[in-house]
């Protein structure tokens, strides 16, 4: 159990600002999550956590004790890697008392808990085998018995599910947080898959160029991100482009004018106050439309199906728009008939879903 | 850390290459530009280049090293390409087979072919039995066109470089890249231009490049054909010249200059990146095997292969147990007296002892060098280190004859390096010398195996608590330790053969090593090259037991061990 | 999709499963303990020594073990010491000379630093050493180089060897004259003088004369002398002669500019080995011989000249074609009697100790070998193989005794008498001849491995004139190179054609023009160039010639093609 705290990491390599002015602080047990697209410094982030790299400028402190200079084997960071990073000139044994010998541990002790450990990813009794004997997620277990053997106090994932089949992502999701919350371990875990986010994260941070987009809980950013960037990124994401009309009753809604006509929007940032007139992008998640009958107190559009995808549990519509602009509708359990391609739709959506966003 | 750690590495090795390679290079250059009356002058430079002499040298220089390497890659290719993709019949014992010409010193196998190929040898004796040739006309195989039996030494002795280069690099190279090509429409042959040939450039390149630039400056293999046309042979005797020619030292620049271009412009051409690899997986590879005619055919290939590299080995060995060979396919005399008068010879007890300490000496020096700057070269990104990968591999491109003679005259009394012959005991200096020389196989082979080895592995062992030492003992180490033993066998074996070095540095008879006694004894007269010839049968044999003792220790077959 | 990550190369089982081949150290052992088992016993042993002795020597094995093994037993028997022989063999007589060289500098400079306190000046450094330092200052050499002349002369600088053994004459004089080889060091009289003291009676022209034929014996300021005689002659492969249909075996140098012999001549690059360089000098002194002989009357002194420049020429021309006959050149003398013995060269020129003991090599049980070895009577000198006394030798004592011992009939019989006689050697018959004249006239013929050579006799059939070539002799090595060794591709070649074409005249002019070469051309524009100190205009030299004769040897090729089949 132990707080992160990052403050004001700024890191060069080569030409490029990889963090920029990065500031984030983890709380103890927190299960956080860094997501972006490839490039963005998460990883790079990552390394600065463990040890690996030493930043520029900015200090990190773990529980007010400051690490920023302190190498990789005095921080008491377990670490999973993407590829595992099991030894394979040692059994899974040996790989994962490996920390323990570190620690002068007696032996006796090591064979103990290295037993235990295994015991808990399901792997007991194989402790015998040789890396290249095993399964990738039974790999890849070991490789989270060797991190946890040492009881650190906290624990950094660096996309250790990217190489295993979906269904074993699945069952291992399950596996780390319910592990990583029995140990109380403060974890910081590396991804670009944002279901595997959006699952299993405490809080998140979205990641750009260095930059921190937005911090917040799953939630938070999936219904309240303050860009499109970080829109699209978490979920689908339909954008309208519109003007500010002005204010309404709602301090928080606002009417837009649209090429498809008045529509009401809520903004999500409390201290952003667009003028009127001001160009706003308008985000639409695709399960929060739905069809209307055509009114002027409806909070809709029209427009024409030109695709349908079914998949059992929804379905997905494309429906293009008056002005060239294609819109993702999707439908949870659909009842009845499906809509027919070249069918001419209104589609509504509460103001409360419609999200006007500066960029 | 670090960086600090791999700045004093940095240091040491320009301080070691600079004391021990470039200061005795000087004393060469300085001649070299150094006019009659002390002045400077490029004077001998331009002599040089319009000599027809010289530019004959290197012409044929050129052609030797050209001819050799495309020898070397006319039998490597297609063997490593069967071997990393197919089983046959014999395939593992081929693999050690194989690499039976590194256990020979090429001028003991040059006395050999001699043997063989003489007017009156056993191929001329065989062929006039079969009728092929009558016995008035023998054919000179050697007499006419030297650069042949100079070339043929050359390939034989060097096409297990190539080889093993090569199919450690098509080993690596995912077999799904293939599969993808060949889906999309590719033919075989095509497929292997496009696909698998460039991604098996580095080890093909490696290993090329070595042949090309061994074949290019060495000394020994001209020297017993008499081939006198060729730099290195033009260096060494104008340096025996009685007539103090200055030109030998212009020649010596010229001809590391040319080398040096070789080196750094191929390097830049095939883009061989010495840090950061990161390590391949290899899936696991389908092996075909071949059958009927394919089979008898590949195993076939293998076997003449191996035969003819043999040829040198099996004219030593008879040489070794007969008393005069002339004219006849085999010995007519068979008799042990060669090998009891040559190693009963008291010059062969202390050569066999000085060459075990030299060697050894050197090599473990060569160890802890070479780990060190592999190290340096693959897991830092010191500024620099470059510098240091082109200094270490330059005694490659330094025909071994300069060298020597540059320590010889910097060892005397009063000398920069005279505390390196103390009491007239040469062991520090040839130490020295022979560690400086091998010191680029150790740093290629322990390189590439350093690259092998994923930097994730150590850095899981410093996340789990070890310190950066304790991570490469722990890790790293027994991770490279093949490429290192591999490496380290390859230095040993090459000091043990040592040439050059041995032939100008070592004066006194009870400091002579092995490759000097029998360069002794072949210049006595009468049966000196069958004393030679037990002699270098016995080397063989020695180094034979070491290559295969250690692959057995290591529990795997020698091929995998030789990937430089 | 499992993915399987572990690199396929490591498959080492994982710890604690060695399986340690046992065959191994026990091979290793059984091989290295080999050559201790077979180890004889009876060898100067390294280790219990109470003098050492150490000697420089280009000899070959067998010489070094006799005489090391016949002298130590002589002195201990005298003395009851044990004395261990050090050889130093750097090689040939150049790597000797290159070896003597560096080695002197360095000590010298050394020594003379630590004296006066200053190093030496690059002019001192090459001048102490140079007999052309005069005794005063002069032109061209200051008093500096003068004084460390003068110093190096009367020093026992010495480089750590004691005797010099073996080599040629010409080399023994240069050395000599360099100042590396001393008569006498001061402090008690040692060395040849000592050894004259002690005997007089050797250093009678009955025993070993001062000079003979020509030839020096022996140096007059007694700083070396010869300790055993050397011929020259023509080693030949019987097999290979008859293949070739060569009728007669050669018995002159003539015979080795046969056109038969084309591509079958093993010879030796004269600057690369002294012995061929002899041997070369030889050839030309032969037929300025022979000219001045054919010439009727008494001839003037301008009369001689010019005969003497024929005779020049002839030579040359007939080193020429046996060039245009070579197989290709060695760096050794060595080399030839083995490629001989060997069937891949029917003929070469060697020592005659190379040519005999070759012969003796490759002999059948009934003692008929396929190589025969002749010297020609009135072509070659008879010459010797000097010994001598290094300056700053650390055991003048001993090194006298050793060269003493040379001398003496016991060593005299060494070099000649079969294996197995008494006072003869163990192990090889050394086959060479006893520079003692009265070792001949003893009746010791029994015994010899050679009893029918009479080197003594041979030796007024061919009287060295030292004026006609002496001055020459690094000429005729820079001349055999342009006309031969470095325009050898094309020499060959153009001689193969113009024998194809049956020899026709014109084209054999043009292969033999020498102009440019002849005597007088040699001293007044060669001759200084080699002499001089700018190695670079020596190099241009050297390749202008070659040029020259290429384009003789190219155009002689065209005209033999031209002049009909």
């Amino acid at each position: 159990m132990r707080a992160i705290d990052l403050q004001h990491l700024s890191k060069r390599l080569g030409q490029r600002e990889v963090l920029n002015d990065v500031s984030l602080t983890i709380a103890p047990g927190e299960l956080f999550f860094l997501i972006g697209p490839s490039g963005c410094g998460k990883t790079t982030l990552l390394r600065h956590i463990a040890g690996f790299l030493v930043p520029d400028r900015g200090h990190i402190f773990f529980d007010q004790e400051e690490v920023t200079m302190w190498p990789p084997h005095r921080r008491e960071t377990g670490m999973m890697f993407q590829n595992y990073a099991l030894w394979p000139h040692l059994n899974v044994e040996a790989n994962v008392a490996f920390g323990l010998e570190e620690r002068r541990v007696p032996a006796a002790d090591i064979r103990l808990r290295v037993e235990e450990a295994l015991e808990q990813v399901q792997l007991g009794g194989l402790g015998q085998r040789r890396i290249s004997e095993l399964s990738g997620g039974q790999q890849q277990r070991v490789a989270l018995a060797r991190a946890l053997v040492i009881r650190p106090r906290s624990l950094l994932l660096d996309e250790p599910l990217s190489n295993l089949d979906a269904r074993l992502r699945l069952e291992m999701r399950l596996e780390i947080r319910r592990i990583t919350k029995a140990f109380g371990l403060t974890a910081v875990y590396v991804t670009h898959d944002r279901e595997e986010a959006l699952s299993m994260a405490d809080r998140m941070a979205v990641m750009k160029e260095g930059r921190l987009l937005q911090v917040g809980s799953p939630k938070d950013l999936y219904q309240h991100p303050k860009s499109l960037e970080v829109a699209a990124f978490i979920g689908e994401a339909n954008c309208l482009l519109g003007q500010v009309l002005g204010k309404t009753g709602d301090p928080s809604i606002y009417a837009v004018e649209t090429p498809y006509g008045r529509l009401l929007a809520r903004k999500t940032q409390e201290r952003w106050q667009p003028r009127d007139g001001q160009e706003v992008h308008l985000m639409l998640r695709p399960e929060a439309i739905r069809a209307a009958m055509p009114s002027p107190e409806s909070n809709g559009f029209p427009g024409t199906l030109v695709e349908t995808l079914y998949l059992g549990a929804s379905v997905q519509y494309r429906v293009l728009l008056k002005d060239g602009v294609m819109i993702q509708w999707m439908v949870q359990h659909p009842r009845g008939d499906l809509k027919r391609e070249g069918e001419s739709l209104w589609l509504e959506v509460d103001s409360r879903d419609l999200l006007m966003l500066e960029e | 850390m670090k960086p600090f750690v791999g700045g004093v590495i940095l240091i040491i090795m320009i301080l070691f290459m600079g004391f021990f390679f470039l200061l005795p290079l000087s004393g060469t250059f300085r001649m070299a530009f150094m006019g009659p009356q002390g002045g400077w002058t490029l004077d001998y430079l331009f002599e040089i280049f319009r000599n027809p002499l010289y530019l004959e040298g290197l012409r044929n220089a050129f052609i030797i090293a050209i001819f050799s390497t495309l020898g070397c890659l006319f039998l490597a290719v297609p063997l490593a390409l069967i071997f990393v993709r197919h089983e046959f019949l014999g395939k593992a014992q081929f693999n050690g087979l194989l690499l039976v010409p590194l256990i020979l010193p090429p001028f003991v196998g040059a006395l050999g072919i001699q043997a063989m190929l003489g007017q009156a040898g056993a191929l001329n004796s065989l062929l006039i039995d079969w009728g092929v040739l009558s016995k008035d006309a023998p054919i000179d195989w050697l007499g006419r066109g030297q650069l042949i039996g100079v070339i043929i030494m050359n390939v034989l002795h060097l096409y297990p470089i190539v080889y093993l280069n090569l199919s450690g690099s098509l080993a690596n190279i995912d077999p799904q890249w293939d599969d993808a090509a060949n889906s999309l429409g590719c033919p075989p042959f095509r497929r292997f231009w496009r696909i698998t040939l460039p991604l098996a450039m580095p080890g093909l390149y490696a290993g090329c490049s070595i042949a090309f630039i061994w074949a290019f400056t060495e000394l020994g293999v001209p020297l017993i054909f008499d081939v006198d046309r060729v730099t290195s042979v033009q260096i060494f005797s104008a340096i025996k010249d009685l007539n103090n020619n200055p030109l030998p030292y212009a020649l010596v620049v010229v001809l590391l200059g040319l080398t040096l271009l070789l080196f750094f412009g191929s390097r830049a051409f095939f883009r061989s990146d010495v840090a950061g690899g990161e390590g391949k997986a290899t899936l696991g590879r389908p092996i075909i095997p071949l059958t009927g005619w394919r089979g008898w055919l590949a195993t076939g290939f293998f076997a003449g292969v191996v035969a003819i590299a043999l040829l040198p080995h099996i004219g030593v060995f008879l040489m070794a147990l007969s008393k005069d060979w002339y004219g006849t396919v085999l010995p007519q005399q068979w008799t042990l007296e060669p090998l009891e008068r040559a190693l009963g010879h008291p010059l062969t007890l202390t050569a066999i002892g000085n060459s075990l300490r030299y060697a050894l000496l050197a090599t473990i020096l060569d160890l802890v060098l070479g780990v060190a700057v592999a190290w340096l070269l693959v897991r830092t990104k010191l500024f620099g280190r470059s510098l240091v990968d082109g200094l270490t591999m330059m005694p490659l491109a330094v025909p071994g004859i300069v060298m020597a003679f540059g320590y010889l005259a910097l060892s005397r009394s009063g000398q920069p390096l005279d505390w390196l012959i103390k009491g007239e005991d040469p062991l520090m200096l040839l130490v020295v010398a022979y560690a400086m020389r091998r010191l680029p196989y150790v740093v290629r082979s322990v390189t590439a195996g350093l690259q092998q080895v994923h930097p994730a592995l150590e850095e899981a062992a410093e996340s789990l608590g070890a310190t950066p030492i304790r991570a490469l003992w722990r890790v790293t180490f027994p991770l490279v330790m093949p490429a290192v033993i591999a490496g380290g066998l390859l230095a040993f074996a090459f000091a043990m053969l040592e040439v050059s070095d041995s032939m100008i540095l070592a004066q006194r008879t009870i400091h002579f090593p092995i490759t000097k006694a029998i360069y002794t004894l072949a210049a006595a007269l009468g049966d000196g090259p069958s004393l030679a010839s037990a002699l270098g049968l016995w080397a063989m044999l020695f180094l034979t037991v070491t290559f295969v003792g250690t692959g057995a220790i290591l529990g795997r077959k020698i091929g995998a061990l030789f990937k430089v | 999709m499992d993915d399987r990550l572990s690199p396929s190369s490591l498959k080492k089982p994982p710890k604690g499963e060695p399986h340690f081949p046992w065959w191994v150290p026990v091979a290793l052992v059984l091989i290295l303990s080999g050559p201790f088992l077979l180890e004889p016993k009876d060898h100067a042993a390294l280790a219990h020594d109470d003098r050492r002795l150490v000697i420089l020597s280009p000899h070959h094995e067998s010489i070094r073990q006799e005489f090391g093994d016949a002298f130590a037993s002589d002195w201990f028997q005298r003395t009851g010491e044990r004395v261990y022989l050090d050889w130093r063999i750097p090689g040939g007589s150049s790597e000797i000379f290159l070896f003597l060289k560096s080695e002197f500098l360095g000590a010298f400079q050394e020594a003379f630093e630590l004296q006066h306190g200053r190093s030496m000046t690059s002019e001192m450094l090459k001048g102490f050493q140079d007999p052309k330092t005069p005794e005063q200052p002069s032109e061209g050499f200051s008093k500096d180089v003068v004084d460390a002349r003068r110093d190096f002369l009367a020093s026992q600088v010495g480089i750590g060897v004691d005797l010099l053994f073996g080599g040629g004459t010409p080399d023994f004089q240069q050395l000599a004259d360099a100042g590396y080889l001393v008569s006498s060091p001061p402090g008690g009289l040692s060395g040849i003088p000592a050894i004259e003291a002690r005997h007089p009676e050797w250093f009678r022209s009955e025993v070993i004369p001062e000079t003979l034929s020509g030839e020096v014996f022996r140096d007059p300021r007694r700083r070396w002398i010869g300790a055993v005689l050397a011929t020259f002659g023509i080693l030949h492969n019987k097999d290979l002669l008859k293949r070739l249909q060569v009728a007669e075996p050669p018995e002159h140098w003539e015979a080795l500019g046969d056109p038969k012999l084309l591509g079958q001549l093993a010879l030796a690059d004269p600057s690369k080995s002294g012995s061929a360089a002899k041997a070369f000098e030889l050839i030309i002194q032969e037929q300025i011989q022979k000219t001045l002989a054919a010439a009727k009357g008494p001839l003037g002194p301008e009369e001689e000249a010019l005969l003497i420049n024929e005779g020049w020429l002839k030579g040359l021309q007939l080193i020429q074609r046996m060039g245009a006959n070579a197989r290709y050149f060695t760096d050794s003398a060595a080399k030839i009697a083995l490629e001989v013995g060997r069937g891949d060269a029917a003929a070469g020129m060697a020592i005659d100790s190379y040519g005999r003991a070759t012969q003796d090599a490759v002999a059948k049980e009934d003692g008929s070998s396929r190589v025969g070895f002749v010297s020609p009577l009135g072509g070659t000198s008879v010459s010797v193989d000097p010994i001598a006394l290094m300056r700053g030798s650390k055991d003048p004592e001993l090194a006298t005794a050793f060269m003493e011992f040379v001398l003496s009939m016991k060593g005299q019989k060494l070099w000649a008498f079969k294996v197995g006689t008494p006072e003869g050697p163990h192990h090889h018959a050394l086959r060479r001849m006893p520079i003692r004249r009265d070792f001949y006239q003893v009746g010791l013929n029994a015994f010899m491995s050679d009893p029918s050579e009479e080197p003594y006799e041979k030796a007024a059939h061919f009287i060295y004139h030292p004026e006609w070539t002496r001055s020459l002799f690094g000429a005729i090595r820079f001349l055999i190179r342009v006309l031969c060794v470095d325009t050898h591709a094309e020499q060959q070649a153009a001689w193969r054609v113009i024998i194809a074409h049956g020899m026709p005249k014109e084209a054999l002019l043009v292969f033999h023009d020498l102009s440019g070469v002849d005597l007088q051309s040699v001293h007044q524009k060669i001759l200084p160039i080699l002499n001089g100190r700018d190695k670079l205009a020596e190099v241009r030299l050297g390749r202008e010639l070659a040029e020259t004769f290429r384009a003789r040897y190219r155009r002689a090729a065209l005209i033999a093609q031209g002049a009909g089949s």
